[in-house]
């Protein structure tokens, strides 16, 4: 999958963590992402799923140059040529990111406006009317109008603020939004609203999602590929169909095996699985 | 068969800085032994105040209760505090979302389950501790005598809550509630546990009341289901004629919103319009009026009773009978 859609390509990516002794000894360390490959494309989904511990967050985390990596590089495809990750005002502008708990990821001392404005400042807009007019266009991509921008975040319920959340990620023109459980803190009839934007987003501004997850559900829905991450490694990567169709690792067909039912019906099939 | 759960137009009211507001607002349901009752709903509908309503957990000095909580013959809200104690733990456990902040980290898992068993039966420590460790060996931890040993913060999420399970059961109740007890898990652990509060459920003849916002674990485990809203019951039915013919706009909405591995991933979710609204302005008629597709005039004028459709199964709509005949507005929900 190296093709001209390619916008961000992590080669063999690491991040070992070690904790010391009071006297700076390393004591342990502890791989948490190990040789890590992926590519993301323009206008795909490219989920990452595994339970709690996998390294997927952290993945994440060191593919927005939150984190440096132990090992490896992040390559991020620009029309006016690739530059490394390690360049973070870079990784800014290009990479953004939405993420699980939508309450405390938002300064609740400011303005919604004004919180946009931030994201825009950071990578060196001054100008009041692009200011401005940039946060109107990324509030309206998400459903909100002027009366919204004035507000604080405690004045939203918890899906409106993952649409703040959105709209922050949307408006210094991302290639690409790292997605980390958008949806699992919110209620189920908020989820779908949820998605079905993120969809109609990608759709129409043609960005590159990594969707880090652990519902199976929500993947089927959203991912064109998975990778499936345990204990730091890929373990295994297909497309969304052909996984759900015909996994292969043991790990998979478990992950698989335990997604809950959709259906009673469907019990004493389920049962037959394990 | 006799309930052993018998809750009774329960209400349970909050005073707060904004006036009161009633968290429970008449629920009615009951659970039989052996039997798995789910209560289910999204966040801000009762269904935790509910549980703790059962047991009374909630803070005295704000809360007022009332209705019936008929259990054992008696009317658990006409009982005090000591008396509640002989209640809780013993005859009704309860395991909650997240184990770790539920068990004390500074003593280890032997102690902790020892002294639950303590506290309640009047047997020896040996005797109480060889219990734990059956128990323990009972919820399928691994090298239970090991784990005896050890702290909360040695063992992994999934282990803590078969500690917690482990420690409910302790005292052979008669009722388990279980609050959302796999929230908090990976998927693979979620099944496991399911799976053992089903075994347990047999071996120990308990009934289980299943608080949860999951439709899918409600169709691995529950018998019956009621599904509650902004404080308010609005359908309870049999598992199976919940799934296959919900009668309920709200429950026809979350079934439709949940996404399921076998649907079509290229056509948007269905999805149910708008928010919750607080309990501090609820709506004086229908309280999903404002989110539902099949809204009349008249579902806004005034509260709605929840209304009989067939044996066991009931709904809050007073649209139900008409959207149960007619199966074509069965995918009518908003896109």
């Amino acid at each position: 999958m190296n093709d001209d859609h390619t916008v961000l390509e992590a080669r063999n990516l690491s991040k070992t963590f070690s904790s010391r002794s009071l006297l700076g000894r390393t004591t342990s360390e502890t791989r948490a992402v190990d040789h890590v490959s992926l590519s993301l494309t323009a206008g795909k989904t490219y989920a990452l799923v595994g339970e709690s511990g996998s390294g997927k967050s952290t993945t994440g985390r060191l593919l927005q140059g939150l984190i440096s990596p132990s090992a490896g590089e992040v390559t991020i495809r620009a029309s006016n040529g690739s530059t490394s990750v390690q360049s973070i005002s870079r990784a800014n502008r290009d990479v953004q990111m939405i993420f699980q708990d939508p309450y405390s990821s938002l300064n609740p001392r400011r303005r919604i406006r004004g919180i946009l404005e931030e994201s825009l400042r950071i990578i060196g807009e001054r100008e009041p009317a692009v200011l401005r007019s940039k946060v109107d266009e990324a509030l309206a991509a998400v459903g909100f109008g002027e009366e919204h921008a004035q507000r604080y975040p405690h004045e939203f319920s918890g899906g409106q603020r993952q649409r703040i959340g959105i709209a922050r990620a949307l408006v210094v023109s991302p290639k690409i939004i790292i997605c980390d459980e958008p949806v699992s803190a919110l209620d189920v009839s908020i989820q779908a609203q949820i998605l079905n934007l993120l969809r109609k987003l990608q759709a129409e501004l043609g960005l590159a999602y990594l969707f880090i997850t652990h519902d199976m559900t929500v993947v089927r829905y959203l991912a064109h590929r998975v990778g499936v991450m345990h204990r730091g490694k890929i373990v295994e990567e297909a497309d969304t169909a052909d996984l759900f169709a015909n996994p292969q690792h043991d790990y998979t067909k478990r992950l698989l095996a335990s997604v809950p039912i959709h259906h009673p019906s469907q019990r004493a099939e389920a049962k037959g699985k394990n | 068969m006799t309930n052993l759960l018998e809750v009774v137009d329960l209400r349970t009211s909050f005073d707060t800085e904004r006036g009161t507001v009633t968290a429970v607002d008449g629920a009615s349901f009951t659970v039989a032994p052996g039997e798995v009752v789910g209560i289910v709903g999204e966040s801000g509908c009762g269904k935790s105040v509910t549980a703790e309503s059962i047991l009374q957990l909630l803070d005295p000095a704000s809360t007022t209760y009332s209705g019936q909580v008929r259990f054992g013959g008696e009317d658990l809200l006409t009982f005090g505090e000591t008396a509640m104690r002989r209640i809780r733990g013993n005859r009704i456990s309860m395991i909650f979302q997240d184990p770790m902040s539920a068990l004390n980290p500074v003593f280890t898992i032997g102690d902790q389950l020892t002294e639950a068993i303590l506290a309640h039966r009047r047997i020896g420590k040996q005797r109480a501790r060889s219990e734990a460790t059956e128990l323990l060996e009972k919820t399928g931890i691994p090298e239970p005598q090991r784990r005896m040993r050890q702290y909360p913060h040695q063992l992994s999420g999934g282990q803590r809550q078969r500690v917690m399970i482990a420690m409910a059961l302790s005292c052979d109740p008669e009722l388990l509630i279980a609050d959302e007890p796999t929230t908090a898990l990976d998927v693979t652990t979620q099944s496991q546990i399911l799976k053992l509060l089903i075994e347990l459920k047999d071996e120990f003849d308990a009934g289980i009341l299943f608080i949860t916002h999951d439709l899918g674990v409600v169709a691995e485990i529950c018998d019956r289901v009621v599904v509650m809203y902004l404080g308010e019951v609005v359908e309870s039915a049999n598992v199976h004629t919940l799934f296959d013919s919900p009668a309920h706009p709200y429950t026809r909405g979350l079934l439709a919103s949940t996404p399921d591995i076998a649907s079509d991933p290229s056509i948007d979710l269905p999805i149910i319009p708008g928010t919750v609204p607080t309990l501090h302005n609820v709506p004086v008629g229908c309280r999903f009026a404002d989110r539902c597709s099949f809204v009349l005039p008249e579902c806004r004028d005034r509260p709605i009773d929840l209304e009989v459709l067939s044996d066991g199964h009931s709904s809050r709509c007073i649209r139900s009978v008409k959207l149960f005949e007619d199966s074509a507005m069965s995918d009518g929900v908003a896109r």
